[in-house]
């Protein structure tokens, strides 16, 4: 309880995450003003994506914070389970608000596996560029050229449940489910 | 001189340069051929508005490459040097080498538009290669004037990604504010639909240099297409450089 208390904390007192998080709600408010066809949660869940990863590689920046947590919590599994459970609960009301002002609030959920997918590579990457750079990507570039070219690989895309929920929301669950598996299994065989 | 062999020795023995490097060489080529079913029929069914855009359409996805190689050159060298030594970074050794600073970033920008340039040139010609190859007749051959115009994009893109980097010295804001803008429904194409003014953002009415059917609601001929995008690349150099000589490093 007290581990997840501090992951919770941790995360809650970065001023690059709040940074992230305020600019990508002003930008989603901005765009529903500018009245964009399409949805604008496409676009602005690249904000989302980008607080995913910093808050998996944070600790991996100049000055190597994942040492002194791992000093305090050397059983690593559990570490990773307290990071991904903290992540969700301080990420489930972001992704909630940012969907309420985008206009669509069933989009929480798919919004919010994504951040813990995006959390997933950043764990995996350790470094917060190349994370933010595959992440975004994979989301915006790779995906939707996937889905033109073979639209039968619609349900097994990760971003297809922001679009259609019934389509693609098993399959973003699937993938954030291994990512952050294989996340904590790197943080488990991996020196830190 | 010595200067631009530095930053070009420095700029290729970053690995992520190389991501950027490879990234940007392979994406163009596979798109035309993962693409080459579809734009066969759309071909045949006449739905294309301008066939001699065939082979350029993939070039403007391709640029992510260039993007990668104009941040990285300046990301590098504010990233910590070590896990130990938060705050030592390359740049102080940088500074202390060549402590003249609009010379320094003259220097990274040359060293960066000399390998974005080369690569878009490989990039442009096998793309173009390929599509002819595919596709035959039902796509004129490629104009020299616009293979340099892609070239020019692809280069100018690059010092775009390098300017705004030097601005914000972070990498991320770079890199998402360019793929929001490099997406398959890029942002700056939507905002065309609410004002036309937006139709002039760099990277969209660069586009217009080396493409001819562009939706967007104002026409722009290839040569102030060119000329505004250089602005707005010369007008972000100018501030990053104003900036970069007035902070401490």
């Amino acid at each position: 309880m007290n581990a997840l208390r501090a992951e919770i904390g941790k995360l809650l007192t970065l001023p690059s995450l709040w940074i992230t998080a305020l600019l990508t709600l002003a930008v989603t408010l901005l765009l529903r003003a500018l009245d964009l066809p399409g949805s604008v949660l496409v676009h602005t869940q690249a904000g989302l994506l980008v607080f995913g990863v910093l808050a998996a590689t944070h600790e991996y920046q100049g000055g190597g914070q994942i040492r002194t947590t791992l000093l305090a919590l050397p059983r690593r599994l559990p570490l990773a389970m307290n990071k991904a459970l903290a992540l969700t609960i301080v990420a489930a009301p972001l992704a909630a608000t940012t969907a309420l002002l985008g206009g669509d609030t069933s989009a929480a959920l798919p919004l919010t596996a994504s951040m813990l997918l995006a959390a997933g590579i950043g764990g995996l990457l350790r470094q917060a560029v190349a994370g933010v750079g595959v992440v975004l990507t994979a989301y915006l570039i790779a995906c939707p050229l996937l889905r033109a070219r073979w639209p039968a690989s619609d349900p097994w895309l990760p971003d297809t449940a922001l679009l259609d929920q019934a389509q693609g929301l098993p399959g973003a669950l699937v993938w954030t489910a291994a990512t952050l598996g294989a996340a904590a299994f790197a943080l488990h065989s991996r020196d830190a | 001189m010595s200067l631009v062999h530095a930053e070009l020795r420095k700029l290729l023995g970053l690995p992520t340069a190389w991501v950027g490097l490879v990234l940007g060489l392979l994406a163009a080529p596979a798109l035309v051929v993962l693409n080459a079913p579809a734009t066969r029929r759309a071909l045949a069914d006449g739905i294309v508005s301008d066939a001699s855009d065939v082979g350029f359409q993939n070039l403007g996805i391709g640029v992510l490459g260039a993007m990668i190689l104009g941040v990285v050159t300046v990301s590098s060298e504010y990233t910590a040097t070590g896990d130990d030594t938060p705050g030592a970074r390359q740049l102080t050794a940088t500074l202390t080498a060549a402590p003249r600073r609009t010379r320094l970033l003259a220097a990274k920008a040359a060293a960066l538009a000399l390998i974005v340039a080369v690569q878009g040139t490989l990039t442009a010609i096998a793309t173009l290669a390929l599509t002819t190859h595919l596709h035959g007749t039902a796509v004129p051959a490629p104009h020299p004037v616009r293979i340099g115009a892609a070239v020019l994009y692809w280069t100018l893109i690059a010092l775009l990604a390098y300017a705004i980097t030097l601005i914000a010295r972070n990498g991320i804001i770079t890199l998402t504010v360019l793929i929001v803008n490099s997406a398959v429904v890029s942002f700056s194409y939507l905002l065309t639909k609410v004002t036309p003014i937006a139709a002039y953002l760099p990277d969209i009415v660069g586009a217009h240099m080396f493409l001819r059917s562009i939706d967007v609601p104002v026409h722009i001929s290839p040569l102030t297409a060119g000329m505004v995008m250089t602005a707005w690349v010369a007008a972000l150099l100018a501030l990053a450089g104003y900036l970069f000589h007035r902070r401490d490093a």
